[in-house]
């Protein structure tokens, strides 16, 4: 068993209005996160990412094309790491006024 | 206790220090200089593996004799007090943070990487001095896009796209297997057929997929893994951070400076543009180049050299994937 000691912050969504645009890395997780009551806004979703050294997780917005794209390219992560050992999907997300666009570099 | 600082200025003269640590010089080689000498062309570092650096490359080896002067004359212990009351030690490296890294750790790191810890400890000093002079880099080996497509040596960004192909097929050795596919074109035996020698493709054109790999692989692969990688391969250069105008700094440097030679220049049809480079020599060049890229916004796996890559000729959301730059 590998026991991982660390201290996990969890940012805000940095997306906020129509024109934002950030690069995020690697898709390595989508879930939800329970946090003292099971309940309301103690329960949240959340994406984590990773580039280079650090490794990222972030609150998600309840935007459900957001998260169907996410789990995505979280899946052709899954993917492509049983095919070729190694995970390839980074993505950047544009905030639209369409809504939330997840593409590669 | 001596002072480091002295002792630098005593072998490269006056310093116009920018820290505690680190400072523009007079380049102890300028007079080897072929182009002309700017004022924050030289700096100097006494941190961890006290370095001279120079974005010239003429003055290497005058470079080299200040480099080995100031090691051994800073190689007795010292302490320098920085604002904040932190006592940096000889060996200890500042972080661009400003925390302290104890030579201890680095001594550490090395056993664990299994790694000399002298080497080791350039790789530290390495990645602090590469934050330090980002900025100058990023200045004096400014490489705008619209640069690059007017220098390229021979005009290929308008040509179409099976030409583009096959322009860029003519960068591998006749005798390579190459894979082009999509990103799940790999694993299973019936994607042998996205795993062909060069003649092949030629015949075949962009239409297997908008991938490739700067790794050629053995006949008979059917899995782009490294272990098939056949050794003949590229380091593509690519960074999600830097935007198009941005990345052509790190393409100069490279091939400038550091003389990595650089064969071609894809524009992906997104964000990025990939250099495509010759690889470093070594896995020591390999380690220190990895941590200098890293600090200058690139992605450290594009070190895996099965890394999938987006190949030239081929459309992408209506855009085509395309050389803007070729050496030969």
């Amino acid at each position: 068993m590998n026991v991982i000691e660390q201290k996990l912050v969890v940012k805000d969504w940095p997306l906020k209005k129509p024109g934002d645009e950030l690069f995020f890395g690697y898709v390595v997780a989508v879930g939800v996160f329970p946090t003292g009551e099971w309940e309301g806004s103690s329960i949240f979703p959340f994406a984590d990412f990773a580039y280079g050294d650090t490794y990222t997780r972030y609150r998600l917005p309840h935007d459900e094309g957001l998260r169907k794209q996410l789990v995505e390219h979280l899946a052709d992560n899954l993917t492509i790491l049983e095919l070729s050992g190694t995970i390839q999907v980074k993505v950047w997300v544009t905030l639209t006024d369409k809504g939330y666009e997840v593409f590669l570099p | 206790m001596i002072d480091p600082r002295q002792i630098t200025a005593g072998i490269v003269g006056g310093v116009d220090w920018q820290s505690e640590v680190s400072g523009y010089c007079r380049c102890p080689g300028e007079s080897l200089h072929t182009h002309k000498t700017g004022k924050k062309d030289c700096r100097v570092c006494v941190d961890g593996a006290p370095t001279i650096y120079c974005f010239h490359s003429s003055c290497a080896a005058e470079v080299g004799e200040a480099n080995k002067r100031l090691r051994r004359e800073l190689g007795t212990p010292w302490t320098l007090t920085l604002p904040g009351g932190k006592v940096l030690r000889a060996g200890d490296v500042l972080q661009a943070s400003g925390a302290i890294l104890p030579r201890e750790v680095v001594l550490a790191r090395a056993k664990a990487e299994g790694r000399n810890p002298g080497e080791q400890l350039i790789l530290e000093t390495l990645v602090a001095m590469a934050g330090r002079f980002k900025p100058e880099l990023f200045e004096k080996f400014h490489w705008p896009f619209a640069q690059i497509l007017e220098d390229s040596p021979l005009l290929v960004a308008n040509r179409d796209p099976d030409d583009q192909f096959r322009t860029w097929l003519r960068l591998w050795p006749a005798h390579c297997h190459v894979w082009i596919g999509d990103i799940y074109s790999t694993g299973r035996p019936e994607h042998a057929t996205h795993f062909r020698p060069l003649a092949d493709w030629y015949q075949i054109g962009p239409a297997m997929g908008n991938y490739t790999c700067g790794s050629a692989f053995k006949p008979g692969t059917y899995s782009r893994s490294n272990a098939n990688c056949d050794g003949t391969r590229f380091l593509v250069v690519e960074s999600d951070s830097l935007k198009k105008d941005e990345i052509g700094a790190v393409f100069a440097y490279m091939n400038n400076r550091l003389r990595y030679n650089l064969h071609a220049i894809i524009d992906t049809a997104g964000k990025s543009l990939h250099g495509w480079f010759d690889c470093p020599p070594n896995k020591v060049m390999e380690d220190r180049l990895k941590a200098a890229l890293t600090v200058f916004g690139c992605d450290p796996k594009l070190f895996t050299y099965s890394q999938p890559v987006r190949v030239p000729g081929a459309w992408r959301d209506g855009k085509l994937q395309r050389i803007v730059w070729l050496k030969h």
